[in-house]
């Protein structure tokens, strides 16, 4: 047990070092060392009370305000807090993860084990592995871009095909946003389109909505992948006529112009 | 024998190892937030990002109504009104809801907006102090045929909404029917919307008389 002239000693020295946080650690060493010399001192002189012998531990550590400015020099109270603080932050960061993860936890770990769509990270591929090559007519880079904050609409690529005398367009929209949780926006249903020659090819709520013998519309599909900025969809619109030279996507739902993207078309009668 | 205090290059040493773990935990949480489907931490954000999404508006909150398991908000902008149903999967996070809108046309006295279970009837004629919902269940059970709703309060101007949970089998109001009557203050019916097909033509139902 520390004695009181060790207590008092190791106060005064702790008086000037500035990070308190310390305080405890510095009693506990500087005890340590004051009760070994302590009892060094009993051995080598029998004749020593245990008061004396405290005495002249103490006595031998020397000046406290010396010894504690000293010791204040190399325990920083900036760094000192700073680490202390940072620390409790690290913590912090870890319990909100850990509560994140309960709560999502399905979630997280399909997340983490679901592989990428092949397809998503390379549209072109779609082409590729959806289209028949003997029903391509054409396929081209078209670079059409919308913008309605937050995103932008973009169309790279375009196929022309034809399917029993049927002209078909496949296109493959990519759709950004800053806001990842903003990926995914719902117009598919209904997307509209019309072309240079006069013709309205309806969306699928209209399709189904008038008449489902009804051979030309827009189809949206499912999103292609799932990344937070990047979405991909692809745009069928069926029974095109062959005469359009362009077609233009639209999205009016609301009653205000939210998509109106604008593509060229190859492949048709003027193409020959 | 105790704990000595730190010294300067320990310290540094354990903050280089906190900042490390710092950035690791950083770069995870924002791989979870990213990869999250339910990734709002409020209400308001919620109703904002399913707006977004939806592409619709920003409209302005004509009104709130908050249910045991879903928040419905009431939406105009300009001419359109939508229903913007929000949930919480958990009781953390908010998940983007479901909207839809219609674009309101003056000539009809009554128009309709169905959101899942919630119909919305925005009137167009000042007359109308009640409005009646009478829609259909195909099938048997607790839930099956025909039920009957009545508001005599708009929700707020000449919004009517009706909610119908816990009173659907499954799918929507809109999936087996519904006609709507409007009422004059003194009870009586001043407009009606047209029987649905599938009651007179294939089922042959005896539908609920006008009040």
């Amino acid at each position: 047990m520390p004695s009181n002239s060790f207590e008092s000693f190791c106060g005064r020295v702790c008086s000037f070092v500035r990070f308190s946080p310390d305080h405890d650690a510095i009693t506990a060493e500087l005890t340590a060392h004051l009760e070994d010399h302590r009892d060094a001192l009993l051995e080598l002189r029998s004749g020593l009370t245990q008061e004396e012998a405290e005495e002249a531990a103490v006595k031998a550590m020397g000046d406290p305000e010396e010894l504690g400015r000293a010791l204040n020099e190399s325990h920083s109270p900036l760094l000192g807090w700073f680490q202390i603080w940072f620390q409790a932050v690290v913590w912090f960061l870890s319990a909100i993860i850990v509560i994140f993860c309960l709560f999502h936890l399905p979630d997280t770990l399909e997340n983490l084990t679901s592989k990428p769509d092949s397809v998503s990270s390379d549209p072109a591929l779609y082409f590729e592995r959806q289209v028949y090559p003997d029903d391509l007519v054409t396929q081209y880079e078209a670079n059409a871009v919308y913008q309605d904050p937050p995103y932008i609409y973009t169309i790279e690529q375009v196929a022309i095909e034809n399917y029993s005398g049927a002209r078909y367009v496949e296109c493959i929209l990519q759709i950004t946003q800053p806001n990842p949780w903003l990926r995914c926006p719902a117009f598919g249903y209904d997307l509209w389109a019309e072309d240079d020659v006069g013709n309205r090819y309806p969306s699928t709520r209209e399709w189904r909505a008038l008449d489902e013998t009804i051979y030309s519309k827009v189809k949206v599909s499912t999103p292609m992948g799932d990344f937070p900025f990047t979405t991909h969809y692809c745009l069928t619109v069926t029974n095109v006529d062959p005469a359009a030279t362009q077609l233009t996507f639209r999205f009016d739902r609301y009653g205000e112009i939210r998509l109106s993207l604008t593509v060229p078309l190859k492949g048709g009668q003027a193409d020959g | 024998m105790a704990k000595g205090p730190a010294t300067l290059t320990t310290r540094r040493r354990r903050l280089a190892v906190d900042l490390l773990l710092f950035l690791v935990l950083l770069a995870l949480l924002a791989f979870l937030f990213l990869s999250s489907e339910n990734p709002y931490l409020t209400e308001k954000q919620a109703l904002k990002g399913t707006q977004a999404v939806s592409l619709y508006g920003p409209g302005k909150t004509l009104a709130r109504a908050e249910y045991d398991s879903h928040i419905v908000y009431l939406l105009q902008d300009g001419n359109s009104y939508a229903l913007c149903r929000l949930s919480r999967p958990d009781p953390l996070f908010w998940s983007n809801g479901y909207l839809d809108a219609v674009t309101n046309d003056p000539d009809y006295p009554m128009m309709p907006l169905i959101n899942i279970d919630s119909l919305l009837v925005i009137c167009n004629d000042p007359e109308i102090a009640q409005v009646e919902l009478v829609y259909y269940i195909y099938g048997g059970g607790k839930d099956g045929g025909f039920h009957v709703l009545r508001q005599t309060e708009p929700l707020v101007e000449n919004c009517w909404l009706f909610p119908c949970h816990g009173s659907l089998a499954t799918g929507t109001i809109d999936d087996d029917g519904f006609l709507l009557r409007g009422y004059d203050a003194n009870g009586a019916l001043i407009h009606e919307t047209a029987v649905p097909e599938v009651w007179t033509d294939f089922w042959d139902l005896t539908i609920p008389e006008a009040r």
